[in-house]
């Protein structure tokens, strides 16, 4: 049956408007297809899986992959450091396989793997390291370093740190890592991360050549500009560079590196000279990070080294497991059992960092490469030697051969011994300053032959022998705390492939105690500290007799020099245990052992020394039950016990049974310095021991003894710098006169570092200078206190108390350091000194040259007799020998200063200093030496102070305290521990003819204008509190010259005006001279500053205000007389030039003419009565000229014998040229005898310029400055007279020159005049 | 109305080529036709009720008596043992032991696959929209096979509604009758089968074909379009025309296997599933080397893309050759369907996928892969890619119409779907990045997305062999390769012709 025939189809009813056409409607309400559950659930676990994805899976990662630290104690201080360029199939890389291996064998040799977080432990809070701990790095981001390497390290349970390059990963280079990669790496426990850079490893033009260098360490060229980038473009483009980088990884990976990888390894260390670079390099990276990496031969990280560059080991493709781990097990620390080690053998043992090496057997060849101008070889492992020995034989060949201890690879700190033919130095350098040089000295090192170097270093104390010979006297001071690092051997040669050195022989031991003990009879004798002095290099332990015991009971010992031996003890870092000497063990019972304790405590002694080396062996057993309860109450008071038993004991298993019973003592054995090495003796610490011997017959004793008193306590490097800086700068500020800032800083120093001497030491220096006596002696006692080894400033305290007028105590000091330094020249100087003070001129004079002849080239000795010699020729000589010393490239520095502190130019004969300082301070190249050297020129130009902003300029230097004023005034008062307060015009030291002119507002106390103001010769103008004006001058400590009156002080403000020129002073107020006539300056008064002061006894109160002040220097005005020799003598003459005779220098009447055979009168034509009365009334020098027609040899003895009967000043040779300079300088040479002036002149005929020079430097009058002045002659006709115009010329420094024709002047006919005005004169 | 007369032919005596009752065939057979002259539309009816009113215009149409030409046999091949022969030749398994091998290679293969995208996913960074994409290429072919594996064809619970089966077609001389009579002896009740033919104005014989087969099957209804209407509207008038609860569209070209309507239509138990695909094979596979290729793809994108879609009802594709929907929902939608304007032109194309997603809307659409048929697939290149780009466009057209409510479907399907959306835009630029640029840039093919391609078509060509027995399952890689060098760049070329409305094919 057909179902479509039984239903047939249903017509479609009609769709009526506005009705639903069910026709269309939906037939079946549909089920609807929803999934709303299936969504959320859906969407729950995405949210859920993406929430947690990170999360866990770093968890995951972390639990499952933590690295594998061995269990081994953490105690170790130093680490290994490993760095990858790359792990990749590629030839020239490591491969994975062989990273696969490395890890294994390190693995295997029990290395541990460490973080980035352990070594900021290990390096800023100590915590110790696993032992053989190694960090492994990788580099530049790179993609395969890590791709290759994860499934390794999280394999073997290891980890690295992955330095980011972070350019490529911006530029998403196919080699290079991406961010997410990173932020992986960051969370999970295999790697950590740190920064190397954005931009770093970019080449940038180095040069207009168009060579190229490292971005970080190249200082960039700028086309555009022809220039260099500067310093502050260069820190800006570096720390742009870092700021990036870090800002990058930061906010990448929401953490902060914590480390930094130098691009290439490099922060500048290849290249000595980029002192900025590294600097600015370290810094940049210090500031944003805790570790720096470089890279390179090293591989050893200590605790001591510095945390921003520290070693990494780039490992070379080549090397197998085995030999990387060979590699490493020669770079950890020989702390330990390196007794003796003969170390020269072992090729893996050094590290050559530059030139080249090579081991045969006969020792090390070092060399040179062609390219390079020397050769470096670290000992590896030795980083963490602190007190050592090494004996080093060693054979130079060509170049210098040098020692480094204590030294960082990139000699960014050192210690350094060189050595070269005939000379050798001991440097010390800090990270980030300049080395400066702790002791140098002469000595023969033998070329092609084999030397013998010995260093002991031992804390602070470095000693030196060579060859068997102490150099550097009796060792050197090292600055700041002993810092391990590493010791390796230099070679350096100016030409390229020259140096070359053969090491035969190396041996490095550990410190060797050694105890020295002496007879009671050496107690006293100045040989025992001249001994312990001189093996101060060995000797570790004193043992001065104390005690004998025989049978009967103690004996004590008379009573040795405590203080001495105490003092030597803390000036060489010894111990001081005083002896016990058993002769008889039965006597011991009689000690307590408590109260023996206590005694030695009472002593100051650190413990106790007991011989029983007289007993025999079964009697000294005997003693040990004693010695137990001896040890037991040492020990409760932290005293320690030494012991040496009879020589049959002193087996080693012998002894080391004995000592097992007393645990806590050690044992003393005979030895010498370097004896055998001796095995077997870990348990207790041994000490060698030698008897001090007796003294030889010879006494005649080396003077020669210095120590470098100057150290630093620090610890950190930036705390290092910090403090060097503080020093410089208060040097700087010393050096500048503002002695107030210079102690602010110093101050501040000495609060950073305590135990800082010099600190110390300069603050009282400043103290001195502001005449702060009280207050200096405090901080000398106190430097003192912390090192008392600086003899020099024993001896400035000393002195200072003898100018305070504690002599006593001055005396008692000075003493004391004479007995334990009977040799030091120091304290001989300061004997001198004080024997010239009381008058034992001849008897210091003999000592200040017994100093000079064991050491010709001591300054201080030199300048100390150039205040005890009395002949000029002597003198003279001196002065060129200090000259002579000082001019030495090396020294002249050193001299600038010795000339400044010790105010050298005051001495008559520092003339002879002039060309030199003139000379230095233009041409030396170096700009320190240069400005010192400028201080000391003369002056040119006058300094005027109008205090518009109530300051002072910095030509003056004030020791005053500097209150601010008000404008246009200037307030000068003493701090409350002075009594002068001084302004000191920089420069006028070697001023002679000059001004200085001060307006006042109010005084209070005394108010001085000083000239020449040395240390003990002075000419002072000025006004006292009681009403009186004075005008002095002073030698030797005694006014010589001087005049007074009262004076009321006009209302409103006062001029003062002191004027020296030719021979006289002259004091003006208000523009008029005070005095009738000037005041002699005798002829030998030295030379000195200038400057003004108010001076009140009372501390604190002098005062002034001032409102005007000028100085400078004066030309010296110098008038010829011509004529006949009737009109010269007559005073037709006289008159032309007396209306200014207050403002001249010089009278050259011409009274000798060469006659025209060659031969010259020696007597004076006419009558020189009225010219010299004229010339001494007025101060005027008087120099006569002399008319040379031909340069005939005039012999000086003829000039001499001529001044000296004719009671002349000097000469004025005028000739037809100017001689050479070889008769000069014979002519100067042969008058030096006498204090005579001789000007040679000569006028060319052609330009009508007169030549003016002085040929002695006697008592000069000309500027010390020029050799040769030219200036031109001003004829002046009798009928006007000289017509001087003060202001106009007075901004002349140099001579002018009149010439006045006698015969035309007015009034030159009558001798009656003369007469009649000489009579209204009188 | 239905004529009585013509209704006592029995359909099954007739089928079977003798009833129970012999009565002698009557000499001449009179058909009816029904047309409206202003739509231009002819119903041809022999046996089944005459249609009163216009499907277009609901007018009355005149009806003209016809005369159906002499009933000749039934095609040889159509009858007796060729099927199970061809379904032998389809459907020869391999050895047991080869079975395993093939399955444990597939296996190995796809773990590899997985593997390779695993690991290269550690170097995700690298190239993030190469890896993307490999990453959802990756899951998303995986989950297809994962899914295949779950896949379960509608359990035959002996449900047997109404059927109308509908044919449209246009010049077909050749297969029409061919095709009728494989509906025909396919063995589903008469009494429950209704069968009709849509001529849409052909030019040849193809008319003449029908009414041949009209007297072979007198209960076969002919619409015939005087002039072309376009097959969407064939479709329509058949479904406005249909009787049986269900609709199964076959394509001219396309031979159905015995007990294939059954099969098709048990899913619908469900009464919310809307429409159902059934499994078709290509008919002429071994004429060549394009044809071969397409039997592979065929049976992937049925056997793996279907089957996993059909687990969560989400197949979203009917095609045309041959599916089944409820007609009630196809009623529903047909209007709109009609009146699809896809920018502005009536989309003529692709109306396989665009009543799907209509219908897919609201209901499930299901795969039954017990359901066989035979295709015949274009035979040249030429026709293949004008097929090719047909379906793309409808392709890229319609899975944007689909990407609106397919967030309401679960989700597995509904991210499927739109990385289905995604993946063929995307697609040419990763092949150019691995295949182009990365050569350039780091000096070899990004090996992972090749290597992965690769293996993905191995284990597909494999699965046919395994399945099949087909000796030209290699011919798998010939579509990858065609495909990713050239097909792949369809999806542009579809998106910048979607105006145009040609039939691809013919």
């Amino acid at each position: 049956m057909n179902i479509f025939t039984a239903v047939p189809p249903t017509p479609r009813p009609p769709v009526r408007p506005g009705k639903k056409d069910h026709w269309m409607s939906r037939p079946i309400q549909a089920l609807k297809d929803q999934y709303v559950q299936a969504w959320l659930y859906f969407l729950l676990i995405v949210s859920i899986v993406v929430a947690w994805w990170f999360p866990i899976r770093v968890l995951y990662q972390r639990y499952r992959y933590t690295p594998v630290v061995s269990q081994v104690q953490r105690d170790a201080e130093s680490f290994v450091a490993l760095t990858y360029t790359g792990i990749s199939d590629r030839t020239n890389e490591v491969s994975p396989a062989q990273f696969d291996e490395h890890l294994k064998a390190l693995h295997d040799r029990g290395y541990a793997p460490i973080g980035l977080a352990d070594v900021q432990g290990l390096l800023y809070q100590g915590k110790p390291l696993p032992r053989r701990a190694v960090l492994v790095t990788f580099e530049q981001a790179r993609k395969s370093s890590y791709f290759e390497t994860r499934d390794i390290l999280r394999r073997r349970r290891w980890k690295a740190v992955m330095f980011l390059w972070t350019k490529p990963i911006s530029d998403e280079e196919p080699s290079s890592l991406r961010w997410p990669y990173v932020k992986d790496m960051a969370y999970s426990a295999n790697w950590e991360i740190g920064a190397e850079s954005d931009n770093g490893f970019v080449q940038v033009p180095s040069d207009a050549k168009g060579h190229k260098g490292n971005f970080m360490t190249t200082p960039m060229w700028i086309a555009e500009g022809q220039r260099y980038e500067t310093a502050a473009e260069y820190e800006r483009r570096l720390s742009a560079d870092l700021k990036v980088n870090f800002d990058l990884i930061v906010r990448e990976i929401g953490r902060k590196p914590i480390a930094y990888a130098f691009p290439y390894g490099d922060f500048g260390q290849y290249d000595s000279r980029a002192v900025l670079t590294r600097r600015l390099n370290l810094d940049l990276v210090g500031q944003r990070y805790a570790l720096g990496f470089v890279s390179g031969n090293m591989a050893l990280n200590t605790r001591f080294g510095d945390p921003r560059r520290l070693n990494r080991l780039l490992v070379q493709p080549g090397w197998s497991g085995a030999e990387l781990v060979a590699k490493l097990e020669h770079t950890w620390p020989i702390v330990t059992g390196f007794e003796n080690v003969a170390v020269l053998g072992n090729e893996t043992a050094w590290i050559t960092d530059w030139g080249r090496s090579a081991f045969g057997t006969n020792g090390i060849l070092l060399r040179s490469t062609p390219a390079t101008t020397g050769a470096k070889m670290w000992l590896a492992g030795s980083n963490l030697c602190r007190d050592f020995q090494t004996r080093l034989r060693f054979m130079p060949i060509e170049g210098q051969f040098g020692v480094f201890l204590r030294a960082t690879p990139d000699e960014e700190s050192y210690l350094y011994i060189g050595l070269e033919a005939g000379n050798a130095w001991l440097r010390q350098k800090f990270p980030g300053l300049e080395p400066f040089t702790l002791a140098s000295a002469r000595a023969s090192v033998r070329p092609n032959e084999a030397n013998t170097l010995d260093v002991f270093l031992r804390g602070r104390q470095c000693f030196v022998r060579l060859n068997g010979v102490s150099i550097f006297t009796e060792g050197a001071e090292l600055r700041g705390p002993p810092k391990p690092g590493m010791l390796g051997l230099n070679l350096w040669d100016p030409r390229p492939g020259m140096a070359r050195a053969r090491v035969m022989d190396f041996h490095l031991r550990n410190r060797i105690d050694n105890l020295a003990e002496w007879n009671s009879s050496l107690n006293g004798e100045p040989w025992l500290a001249k001994w312990i002095n001189l093996n101060a290099y060995r000797v570790t332990q004193l043992g001065p007799p104390w005690m004998d015991v025989t049978s009967h009971g103690v004996v004590p010992v008379l009573a040795w020099d405590g203080e001495v031996v105490h003092r030597l003890a803390q000036v060489y870092d010894m111990q001081v245990t005083p002896r016990v000497y058993v002769h008889d063990e039965r006597g011991l019972d009689l000690l307590q052992p408590d109260k023996v304790a206590d005694q030695v405590q009472e002593l100051r002694a650190s413990g106790m020394y007991v011989n029983l080396a007289e007993l025999d062996p079964a009697a000294s057993t005997r003693a040990i039950p004693w010695l137990k309860t001896v040890t037991a109450a040492f020990a409760a008071k932290g005293l320690s016990l030494f012991v040496r038993f009879p020589a049959a004991m002193e087996q080693p298993a012998t002894l080391s049974s004995v000592m097992a019973v007393i645990p806590a003592a050690h044992a003393v054995v005979g030895g010498t310095a370097l004896p055998t090495p001796t095995q077997g003796n870990e348990s207790n610490r041994m000490v060698t021991v030698e008897n001090v011997p007796a003294p030889p017959g010879d006494l005649s004793l080396s003077l020669y003894y210095q120590i470098t008193g100057t150290a630093m306590t620090n610890a950190k490097p930036s705390f290092e710098l910090q403090t060097e800086l503080l020093r410089q700068d208060g040097h700087a500020a010393f050096a500048g006169g503002d002695y107030a800032k210079a102690l602010e800083l110093w101050s501040q120093w000495h609060q950073l570092d305590p135990n800082s001497d010099e600190a110390l030491m300069l603050m009282g220096d400043v103290c001195r200078r502001n005449d702060e006596s009280e207050k200096a002696l405090r901080y000398y006692t106190e430097s003192l206190a912390v090192n008392p080894g600086q003899i020099g400033l024993a001896v400035r305290r000393a002195q200072l108390l003898e100018s305070m007028g504690r002599k006593d105590e001055a005396q008692e000091s000075l003493n004391l350091y004479a007995r334990v330094f009977p040799d030091n020249s120091e304290l001989a100087l300061a004997q001198a000194d004080w024997m010239n003070l009381r008058g034992q001129r001849p008897e210091a004079r003999a000592l200040a040259e017994r100093v000079l002849k064991s050491d010709p080239e001591n300054l201080k000795a030199r300048v100390m007799l150039q205040n005890l010699l009395d002949a000029p020729v002597a003198r003279y000589d001196n002065m060129r020998q200090l000259l002579a010393i000082g001019s030495e490239p090396v020294m002249q520095y050193a001299f600038g200063e010795v000339i400044l502190n010790q105010e050298l130019l005051s001495f008559p004969e520092a003339s002879v200093l002039m060309p030199f300082i003139g000379k230095t301070a233009e041409t030396s190249p170096d700009l320190q030496v240069r400005q010192i050297y400028q201080r000391l020129l003369p002056r040119r130009d006058i300094i005027v102070e109008d205090f518009a902003d109530g300051r002072i300029s910095t030509n003056w230097i004030s020791s005053g305290d500097n209150l601010p004023s008000r404008e246009g005034r200037y307030r000068l008062r003493t701090t409350r521990a002075q009594q002068e307060a001084f302004l000191r015009l920089q420069g006028s030291d070697a001023m002679r003819n000059g001004f200085i002119e001060v307006t006042l507002d109010e005084a209070r106390g005394h108010f001085w204008l000083y000239a020449r103001r040395g240390p003990s010769s002075m000419v002072r103008f000025g006004f006292d509190q009681s009403g009186y004006l004075h005008l002095q001058v002073w030698r030797n400590g005694s006014a010589v010259q001087y005049d007074s009156k009262p004076w009321l002080r006009p209302p409103g403000a006062v001029r003062l005006r002191l004027e020296l020129r030719g021979d006289g002073a002259i004091g003006y107020i208000n523009g008029k001279a005070a005095f009738v006539t000037p005041l002699k300056i005798p002829a030998d008064l030295g030379q000195g500053w200038w400057g003004a002061a108010p001076y009140a006894p009372q501390l604190g109160m002098a005062n002034v205000i001032i409102r005007r002040m000028e100085a400078g220097p004066l030309p010296v005005r110098m008038v010829l007389m011509t004529g006949t020799p009737a009109a010269i003598s007559g005073d037709g003459a006289i008159d032309a030039v007396k209306n200014d005779a207050l403002n001249l220098s010089v009278l050259a009447p011409v009274w000798f003419v060469q006659n025209s055979d060659g031969t010259l009168p020696t007597r004076i034509v006419g009558d020189p009565a009225l010219v010299r009365m004229f010339t001494q009334y007025y101060r005027l020098r008087l120099l006569p000229v002399i008319q040379l027609f031909m340069n005939s040899d005039i012999p000086a003895e003829w000039l001499i014998r001529v001044a000296r009967e004719n009671r002349l000043d000097g000469f004025i040779l005028s000739m037809s040229h100017m001689p050479d300079n070889e008769w000069l300088d014979r002519m100067r040479k042969e008058l030096e005898v006498s204090p005579l002036e001789v000007i040679a002149m000569s006028t060319d005929e052609n330009t009508g310029v007169t030549s003016l020079r002085e040929i002695s430097l006697g008592y000069g009058i000309m500027p010390a400055r020029e050799k040769t002045w030219t200036t031109r002659i001003r004829t002046v006709s009798g009928n006007e007279g000289l017509r001087i115009k003060t202001r106009d010329e007075e901004t002349q420094d140099g001579p002018i020159v009149w010439s006045v024709d006698a015969a035309a002047a007015p009034g030159a006919a009558t001798n009656e005049t003369v007469t009649a005005a000489a009579e209204t004169q009188k | 109305m239905a004529e009585p007369k013509s209704a006592s032919t029995n359909p099954e005596a007739l089928s079977a080529g003798g009833g129970a009752d012999a009565l002698p065939a009557p000499a001449e057979i009179h058909g009816n036709r029904c047309r409206c002259s202003a739509c231009r539309i002819a119903m041809h009816v022999a046996d089944s009720p005459k249609p009163s009113v216009c499907p277009y215009c609901q007018a009355k149409m005149t009806v003209t008596s016809y005369v159906l030409p002499p009933a000749t046999a039934v095609a040889q091949e159509v009858a007796g043992d060729d099927v199970a022969a061809k379904l032998r030749r389809l459907y020869a398994r391999p050895r047991h032991g080869m079975m395993i091998a093939l399955f444990l290679l597939g296996t190995g293969l796809l773990a590899t696959a997985v593997y390779f995208q695993v690991s290269n996913f550690e170097s995700y960074w690298y190239a993030p929209l190469v890896n993307l994409y490999s990453l959802i290429a990756g899951i998303f072919i995986v989950s297809r096979f994962l899914l295949a594996a779950f896949y379960h064809a509608p359990a035959d619970t002996g449900f047997e509604p109404t059927v109308t089966v509908i044919v449209p077609c246009r010049n077909e001389q050749d297969a029409i009758g061919r095709t009728i009579d494989h509906i025909y002896s396919e063995g589903y009740p008469l009494r429950k089968k209704e069968v009709v033919v849509v001529n849409d104005g052909s030019t040849d014989q193809t008319l003449a074909e029908m009414l041949k087969a009209q007297a072979r099957h007198p209960t076969l209804v002919i619409v015939d379009f005087e002039t072309n209407r376009g097959l969407c509207h064939g479709m329509a008038v058949a479904t406005l025309m249909a009787r049986g609860e269900f609709l199964v569209f076959v394509d001219s070209d396309t031979f159905l296997f015995p007990g294939a309507v059954r099969k098709v239509v048990q899913g619908f138990v469900d009464p919310m599933v809307g429409g159902i695909a059934g499994h078709t094979d290509v008919e002429n596979a071994t004429k060549n080397l394009l044809t071969k290729m397409q039997d592979v793809r065929y049976f992937f994108s049925y056997k793996i893309m279907k089957a996993a879609e059909s687990v969560f009802g989400a197949v979203s594709c009917l095609p045309g050759c041959f599916s089944a929907y409820r007609r009630t929902c196809v009623m529903h939608v047909l209007d709109r369907w009609l009146n699809t304007k896809f920018m502005g032109v009536y989309g003529d194309f692709g109306d396989d996928r665009s009543m799907t997603n209509f219908i897919f809307k609201d209901y499930r659409i299901l795969y039954d892969d017990e359901a066989l048929a035979t295709t015949l697939a274009p035979e040249n290149w030429k026709q293949y890619i004008r097929q090719q780009a047909r379906w793309n466009r409808s392709y890229v057209r319609e899975v944007f119409v689909a990407g609106k409510f397919m967030w309401r479907k679960h989700p597995v399907p509904a991210l499927s779907w739109y990385a289905m959306m995604v993946m063929p835009i995307v697609e040419p630029v990763v092949i150019v990045s691995a295949m182009i640029v990365a050569p350039i840039q780091s000096g070899a093919m990004t090996p992972s997305y090749v290597i992965g391609v690769m293996a993905i078509t191995l284990v597909w060509s494999l699965h046919f062999l395994q399945h099949t027995g087909r000796k030209h399952w290699w011919t798998g890689f010939i579509f990858t390769i065609t495909y990713t060098l050239f097909f792949s760049w369809q999806a542009y070329y579809a998106l910048l012709t979607m105006r145009r409305t040609k039939w691809g094919t013919r």
